[in-house]
């Protein structure tokens, strides 16, 4: 699994080097489930040696990757927001077990609709921060849209 | 600001050829890339990434069903790269079910471990082969191809070099004792990194007139050499110098010189834990190192305690630190704050991001410093590890 992804970094990292200024982009998708269950997919293409962190780091950690899914009429959220398994390490500056993803991360979101089949917009917004191990980039927002059809 | 220079890059109709308009091309980016592989016979997705003339990237897909493809679109100079993964009915290559039905298509197929690296612009690129992307064969009336090879050859070579001394360095940098052993790493650090760095400049004045210089000079944000890059524009052929990432870089260096040793630094009013705003205007008279962090970046909360170390030190020879964080949310600065006894005036920088204080300093990454003297002007920049003691004994002597 990891030579695949790896192998798509390379293909992809050999077009852009201006990406080494903007390591992180974000792509959307939802996928139906039934007429009343989607799954909302945030990707993050991540270039280089840059990390970004998973969404459940401990207090006092490094800045975790955090989903705001802005409500509307047509929605209800069904649980949390699942990401992939990642990397777990030992961090040896905040002391604490930490997660973070390499190369490219996946994130989803349930969504049941109030009515079935309907169409809409969900806006989002992602907060996160990448970092390589001598710099970080500071925290960034990035609006996300998930085109309901 | 960053983000404009390195996305927004594209090719205005040039100016001159408005005016004189005719021998030029005003309208020339509009490529067709085709592709034939005979002995790829079931159906593929085929990818090309690229950046358009608006230098936004671009990910496009392709499926394939009897291994010819073809794309259409706009470009002006990009490095741009082909490659195959598996076509699974119904799923994406963002789904994760894609890639347990595509690991096995993966493992048997040796030609979707290959991909093609080449020069696009304007014109048409035609791909022929069995099924191997590397040893196709390519038609093309661009007349760039051959020095985009040299030029990416040479760049994995200096990389190569550099790229492990950046580790070497950090670990002797983070162990923070100076001797034989860190010297003689942060010399040939020094020495690798010049080779990488100046390798865009060596290359654009090799090839004043070709768009792939172009592509060199924008490479890496985070390792330009301003005086250098400056040169290397103007020595860019004519029409190249009216190109957009030519102006952008421009502005690049403008902004960058604005912050230099020398210059004026920019003066700032930031909020402290309790609301209350502080100038670095206030500052006058000491010297200052105004250093910007945030709370969930380990390579500055591994820096802090070095820091620390260095206040200690020459808090009585007229020296302060003012910190700025860059964090969004204010709990986790003052927690970090807190846990890592910085006993200076620490800001936070929360202002949209068009009007932050490390925008304005030409920050592009945390940690990051800059020294102030009594009356205001920068004397030094990024000083980590060791040599933040050594330059501040230099200075406060």
């Amino acid at each position: 699994m990891k030579k695949i992804f790896l192998f798509l970094l390379l293909a992809i990292s050999a077009n852009g080097f201006s990406q080494i200024m903007n390591p992180v982009k974000w792509t959307t998708a939802v996928k139906k489930i039934s007429a009343t269950e989607y799954e909302l997919i945030a990707s993050a293409t991540i270039s280089g040696n840059w990390h970004l962190y998973s969404q459940n780091v401990p207090k006092g950690g490094p800045s975790p990757t955090t989903f705001t899914f802005e409500s509307n009429a047509n929605y209800l959220k069904k649980g949390n927001t699942n990401e992939g398994a990642g990397h777990t390490v030992n961090d040896p500056v905040f002391k604490m077990k930490i997660t973070f993803f390499e190369g490219k991360a996946v994130f989803k979101q349930r969504i049941k609709l109030k009515k079935p089949n309907s169409k809409f917009k969900v806006n989002a917004v992602v907060e996160y921060m990448t970092c390589n191990d001598s710099q970080c980039l500071p925290p960034k927002e990035v609006d996300l849209v998930f085109d309901i059809k | 600001m960053k983000k404009i220079i390195f996305k927004a890059l594209m090719v205005i109709l040039f100016a001159s050829a408005l005016s004189s308009c005719s021998e030029k091309k005003t309208v020339g980016n509009e490529f067709v890339v085709k592709g034939k592989f005979s002995k790829i016979t079931s159906p593929v997705i085929v990818y090309l990434t690229y950046q358009d003339d608006k230098n936004e990237s671009h990910k496009e897909e392709f499926v394939s069903k009897n291994g010819e493809f073809e794309f259409k679109g706009n470009a002006f100079a990009s490095s741009a790269s082909i490659f195959f993964t598996p076509y699974v009915e119904g799923y994406t290559i963002d789904q994760p079910e894609y890639w347990t039905v595509a690991a096995k298509e993966m493992k048997s197929k040796p030609y979707f471990e290959k991909s093609r690296g080449f020069f696009l612009e304007g014109g048409t690129f035609e791909f022929t082969g069995d099924d191997n992307l590397e040893t196709a064969k390519l038609q093309t009336d661009s007349e760039n191809q051959e020095i985009f090879t040299e030029y990416v050859q040479g760049l994995e070579k200096v990389k190569k070099e550099y790229v492990p001394l950046v580790g070497q360095k950090a670990v002797s940098d983070s162990i923070g004792i100076k001797d034989q052993k860190s010297d003689k790493i942060n010399a040939e650090y020094e020495l690798k990194r010049k080779q990488f760095v100046d390798y865009a400049y060596e290359f654009s004045a090799k090839y004043p007139e070709s768009k792939v210089s172009l592509i060199a000079l924008q490479a890496d944000g985070f390792s330009y050499d301003f005086d250098k890059l400056s040169v290397a524009l103007d020595q860019l052929s004519k029409d190249l110098q009216t190109v957009k990432i030519a102006s952008l870089l421009r502005e690049r260096i403008t902004k960058e010189n604005s912050n230099n040793i020398g210059k004026e630094a920019v003066d700032f009013s930031l909020e402290d834990p309790n609301g209350k705003e502080i100038s670095l205007q206030s500052y006058r008279g000491k010297y200052v190192l105004v250093d910007f962090w945030a709370s969930g970046c380990a390579p500055c909360r591994a820096e802090n305690p070095n820091v620390v170390k260095a206040y200690n030190k020459f808090k009585s020879k007229n020296f302060d630190i003012i910190s700025i964080s860059t964090d969004i949310k204010k709990e986790p600065w003052l927690k970090a704050v807190a846990e890592d006894k910085l006993p200076w005036v620490n800001l936070i920088d929360k202002k949209e991001r068009s009007k932050a204080t490390w925008v304005a300093y030409g920050v592009l990454g945390i940690p990051s410093n800059f020294l102030i003297d009594p009356s205001g002007k920068i004397v030094a920049k990024n000083l980590r590890g060791i040599e933040l003691h050594t330059k501040l004994a230099e200075i406060l002597k």
